[in-house]
Parts: C-alpha cells; sequence; structure tokens
C-alpha cells in the first residue's frame, strides 16, 4: 500500500470536518435566528432578569 | 403611542418563505450527494498519478478550494463595487459580499492546509516561503481582517467594508500569477495551461476533478444562501430590537407627563 495514504487520509479528513463544522455552524446560528424572529427564545437562553416568564 | 398599541416584538416576524427554504434544502441535499460522490471518485475510482501516487488525489481537494477561494473573493469583489455604485446601492450586495468572504476564508484555508499535507511527501517539505504559498497565506489574513471589520458594524460600516473587500482583492491575481512572475516551487497551472509538461491526461482523473469543483462549487452556493438567510433574519432582529427600544423610550417619557 502507497505510504501517502496518511496524507491523504489527513486531507480528507481535515476537510471533511472542515465543511462540516461550517455547516452545522451555520445551521445551528440560523435555527437560533429563526427560533428569535418567532419569538421564542433560543434554546438554552435564560429569561432576561425581570422578564415576566 | 397608547397602551395598546402592539408592541414591536408583534411586529410580523422577517420569516423566511418556505418555497426559499423547500429550495434550500434540496441544494443542501443536492450539494451533500455531489460531495459524497466526489469521495467516492477521488478515494477508489480513479486511478493513482504514475508519478505521484496516491498522494495526486489530494488534487481533487486542493484545486477546487483553491478555485472557490477566487470565485468567492470575485463575487465578494463585485457584490462590494455594486453596493459602492450609488444607483445599485442595497443592503442585499453586503450581506452577499460578507457570506461570500465567509467561504472565501474557509476555502483559502483549506487550499492551505490541503497544499501543506500533499506538498510534504512531493516536496518534502510542509511550508516553503515561496511566492505562491506566501501570497495565499496573505490572502487568507486579508480576508480573516475583513470578516473582524465587519463584525465591528457602527454608521457606514458597510461603505468600509465594501472598500476594504476591494482593498484586499488586490491580493487574488497576485496569487494567481505569482507562479509565473517569480520563480517558485509551485508548479504552474496545469488545467488551462497547454505548456505545462505536467498533464491530467487520464479522463477519469479529468472527471474527478471537474466533479470536484462542481461540488465545491455547490457547496458555496448552498452556504451562502444560508448565511444570507441568516444576515436577514439578524438584520430584522436588530432593527425589531431597535424600534422596540423607541418605543419604550416613547412611552417612559409618555407616562410622567400624563401623569404629571
Amino acid at each position: 500500500m502507497d505510504s501517502n495514504w496518511g496524507y491523504v487520509a489527513l486531507g480528507y479528513m481535515v476537510t471533511a470536518g472542515a465543511l462540516g463544522a461550517y455547516c452545522t455552524h451555520l445551521g445551528l446560528r440560523l435555527r437560533r435566528a429563526r427560533r428569535l424572529d418567532a419569538g421564542r427564545p433560543a434554546e438554552g437562553s435564560a429569561p432576561a432578569c425581570g422578564a415576566p416568564e | 403611542m397608547t397602551p395598546n398599541t402592539p408592541t414591536p416584538n408583534t411586529l410580523t416576524p422577517n420569516t423566511v418563505k418556505p418555497v426559499a427554504r423547500l429550495r434550500a434544502s434540496w441544494l443542501g441535499a443536492l450539494t451533500l450527494l455531489s460531495l459524497a460522490t466526489t469521495a467516492l471518485f477521488a478515494l477508489l475510482i480513479a486511478p493513482a498519478d504514475s508519478v505521484q501516487g496516491d498522494a495526486a488525489r489530494l488534487l481533487y481537494l486542493h484545486v477546487p478550494a483553491a478555485w472557490l477561494a477566487y470565485l468567492a473573493f470575485f463575487v465578494t469583489a463585485v457584490a462590494s463595487a455594486l453596493y459602492l455604485w450609488p444607483r445599485t446601492r442595497r443592503s442585499a450586495w453586503d450581506q452577499l459580499a460578507g457570506a461570500s468572504a465567509e467561504v472565501g476564508v474557509l476555502c483559502t484555508g483549506l487550499t492551505l492546509f490541503v497544499g501543506s499535507v500533499w506538498g510534504r511527501p512531493i516536496w518534502g517539505t510542509w511550508w516553503e516561503w515561496e511566492a505562491r504559498l506566501t501570497t495565499t497565506a496573505i490572502l487568507f489574513f486579508l480576508y480573516v481582517g475583513y470578516g473582524a471589520l465587519r463584525r465591528i458594524g457602527g454608521p457606514g460600516s458597510e461603505r468600509r467594508n465594501a472598500i476594504a473587500a476591494l482593498i484586499a482583492f488586490v491580493d487574488v491575481p497576485v496569487v494567481h500569477f505569482s507562479v509565473s512572475w517569480w520563480t517558485t516551487l509551485h508548479q504552474e497551472g496545469s488545467v488551462f495551461n497547454d505548456r505545462m509538461e505536467v498533464q491530467i491526461d487520464d479522463p477519469l482523473m479529468s472527471l474527478t476533478l471537474w466533479l470536484a469543483v462542481a461540488s465545491f462549487t455547490l457547496f458555496y452556493a448552498w452556504c451562502c444562501v444560508l448565511r444570507m438567510r441568516l444576515f436577514e433574519l439578524e438584520a430584522g432582529r436588530a432593527e425589531r430590537d431597535l424600534a422596540n427600544a423607541i418605543e419604550q423610550r416613547i412611552a417612559s417619557r409618555a407616562v410622567p407627563m400624563g401623569t404629571g
């Protein structure tokens, strides 16, 4: 087996990771923005101090 | 404003049309499918190079990432110019410029990384301070700076961003022609260059390369659509927050006047 497969694997894994991480990042931000846009609090966010809910 | 007036929180939400969302979903599905097909061709179906062996499979990442970086920064520059031009000035151009530059930075980073990983077995070094690599690294940091500048915001920020994007774009032709202008370790372009000794003769390798370019371009389009939608939602939210704050301020002034 070609000894360069290690470099190939490194290149492909990092690229897949970077593209996947960027898409996930965008998707999560978009979901949060949509929730806020619809008037719902973002997941994991505490209500503001003194807020009714 | 009367107390019964709806608060800005009840303003029509800046919701995205379901049809547009569906189109983006289809674009995303097509992108993922084409990227998976590219990986299959690049790693299993395309033959190894007769000179470089399997290391040449990194070509199918390096070239599309570099192409996409050029495309993304070109779109950023055009959108910025359209924003600066008074007749075509719209916030959407600024948003497109920002979205495109973000994907461009990602692709430039990948170009540098994959190039470095490819260079180790072929050149015997991870990095050389030669013209192509150095100008590409400068390009990366120029657009990282552009991204940082966008985050500052404030009055006149869109105009400032557009000027910065046009200045940063000057480095793109420098990167492209660096292999012709200076003696470099990096080879000259081999896709559209008939003079080159290095040619991609195998049709399966050419097919895989073009498939990879198409897949990365789809990825770019999909990310731009998502990023621009995010810009729109954030801008709508900021506008409503501002309107909310103004109305609360007016209401807080109106109450003491009425009671006093």
